[in-house]
């Protein structure tokens, strides 16, 4: 999270944050919405907590912060799955995280989405679960956790950016990033590949699993 | 071995494709090809703000050019194809007595791409150079700075990459042009002058305050670029798959940037969680034989293996008077299945 040069002109700043978010001192995210005739941005919240009042709010220019989250597997909490948000390098004209530059994927998607009655065109990156999903990630703290949110009725968890579970065929299956790379039965995983950093994550979350 | 038929050109020895001759569109005149190793041909381009190109009267051996991307007059100065050590020295005492003389200013606009040559790579070389890449990425991000990493002009391939899948992809289907074209040139390595000017360029350094700056970050990227071309495919993709790291950035990165690196238990956190390894095992993986890329876990029960021989046999005991295909198969001990080509 870096500050606006204060010596960029308004026009600029108006163009560096269209069509995008930035942020406020605190790294609250808010989406762009215009420029105030008193030469202020508008920018609508993306609170952490969905059950905050959402009002607009102006920012001075040394107020507004421009932020690229770090993209991969975060975790839906409106819906109860996870999401893989892959981030698209190509060129933009907004300086600031850019919903246009990601792509919203989900790990065993045909099944998770279908379960939940959506649908993959909308997952909207400009959604606000999706961005308080990407702003505001939350990971369950160890195995435990993971499994109680899926007691709770998540269809998949996001460990890590990297790692996440889903709920499928009467066991866990693990993805890395989209890669389908094992499965979890009875609290024993059982891995397709020997990649190092899927069983060591697994292994982190202790007190469960066997290898 | 067993490779597939692409991909001979990433494991000869000698031979194969030389990216300049075959890709280069405009290379920098009169420069003769150059041997691998050692001080590579090197361009440098570095944006300035706050003074015009009419200021700098005497900038040589620098050449500046105006650039409209930056605000208050930014301009940018250029190198011409540096062969020396003494002269990239040359070059960077001007650029500290110009800044003494002007007072021209850096920001966050601004930055330094180094151009570094790739005529006389091989397929094989550039495919190691972005597998090391891959790996040692986070800590060239770390020497230059925390806003380099959100620049969008210099993203991470850590943060958005497409580059990686391509090249296996390209390598595989002996269409490598394609991925010169596909590249994104706001990246932090941009390979996309392959095909002009026959030079990979770093983009994600700032521009530097003094000529020492610049001297020690060019010379840093040598000794990457050489390390990275030296690196064993093999050693180093055994090293990623057990985790060990440390030895990795031991031989790849110089001196300097190893003070970025921290203890091991970090460094495997910060690898692992920017999917450095996987990506540049991915890489690695193309130097390595058909048998060992079939990665299987040797935990992992046997399963055992359903032929068709199998199936025929149990169909035949079922069905005495069966007068199917299956029951026309006459050695079945010695047909599993259809091969396997690579």
């Amino acid at each position: 999270m870096f500050q606006v040069p204060r010596d960029d002109d308004f026009a600029d700043i108006r163009q560096w944050l269209n069509g995008g978010l930035f942020c406020d001192e605190a790294g609250i995210a808010y989406k762009f919405t215009g420029m105030g005739e008193d030469r202020r941005a508008t920018g609508w919240p993306v609170y952490p907590d969905e059950s905050l009042a959402v009002a607009p709010r102006n920012f001075r220019q040394s107020e507004i912060y421009l932020h690229w989250p770090l993209c991969g597997a975060v975790n839906n909490k409106n819906k109860k799955f996870a999401l893989y948000v892959q981030r698209l390098p190509r060129r933009q004209y907004a300086r600031t995280f850019c919903p246009q530059q990601v792509e919203v994927l989900v790990p065993r998607g045909y099944e998770v989405l279908a379960r939940i009655g959506t649908r993959r065109n909308s997952l909207d990156a400009n959604s606000n679960e999706v961005l308080r999903a990407l702003f505001y990630p939350e990971y369950p703290a160890n195995y435990e956790e993971a499994e109680q949110w899926l007691e709770d009725g998540w269809l998949s968890v996001a460990l890590t950016r990297r790692v996440t579970l889903v709920k499928a065929e009467g066991k866990l299956l693990v993805f890395d990033g989209m890669t389908h790379v094992g499965h979890v039965m009875h609290r024993k995983l059982c891995p397709f590949t020997s990649t190092h950093h899927t069983l060591k994550v697994l292994k982190a979350f202790k007190g469960a699993l066997q290898l | 071995m067993r490779y597939h038929a692409h991909l001979a050109d990433i494991c000869a020895e000698e031979g194969g494709t030389t990216l300049g001759p075959a890709y280069a569109s405009r290379p920098a005149r009169g420069l003769p090809l150059a041997p691998l190793g050692g001080f590579v041909f090197t361009g440098i381009e570095i944006e300035v703000e706050n003074v015009s190109v009419h200021e700098l009267a005497a900038p040589e051996p620098w050449s500046v050019v105006p650039d409209g991307s930056l605000r208050n007059s930014g301009m940018e100065l250029l190198s011409r194809p540096i062969r020396t050590l003494q002269s990239l020295r040359q070059y960077c005492n001007k650029y500290t007595e110009l800044r003494h003389t002007f007072p021209w200013r850096d920001s966050i606009r601004t930055s330094t791409h180094v151009h570094l040559d790739a005529r006389s790579m091989r397929l094989q070389h550039l495919v190691k150079l972005l597998a090391a890449y891959n790996v040692v990425e986070p800590f060239l991000y770390r020497h230059c700075g925390a806003i380099r990493e959100e620049n969008i002009y210099c993203v991470p391939l850590y943060r958005a990459d497409t580059l990686t899948e391509n090249v296996v992809s390209g390598v595989i289907s002996g269409r490598f042009d394609q991925v010169l074209r596909e590249a994104c040139k706001y990246s932090g390595l941009y390979v996309g002058p392959i095909s002009t000017f026959g030079t990979v360029e770093f983009r994600m350094a700032p521009s530097f305050r003094t000529g020492a700056g610049v001297m020690e970050w060019v010379l840093m990227l040598h000794h990457f670029y050489n390390a990275a071309l030296a690196a064993n495919p093999e050693w180093v993709h055994s090293c990623l798959d057990r985790g060990e790291y440390a030895p990795v950035l031991a031989q790849l990165l110089p001196e300097e940037l190893m003070r970025h690196v921290p203890p091991v238990g970090e460094l495997a956190d910060i690898i692992e969680e920017n999917t450095c390894d996987t990506r540049a095992m991915a890489l690695y993986d193309l130097f390595l034989p058909r048998r060992e890329r079939a990665w299987v876990c040797p935990e992992m029960p046997a399963v055992e293996r359903l032929t068709l021989a199998g199936v025929a046999h149990e169909r035949l005991e079922r069905e005495d008077d069966d007068d199917d295909e299956i029951g026309r198969i006459e050695n079945e001990d010695e047909w599993h299945g259809p091969e396997e080509e690579y």
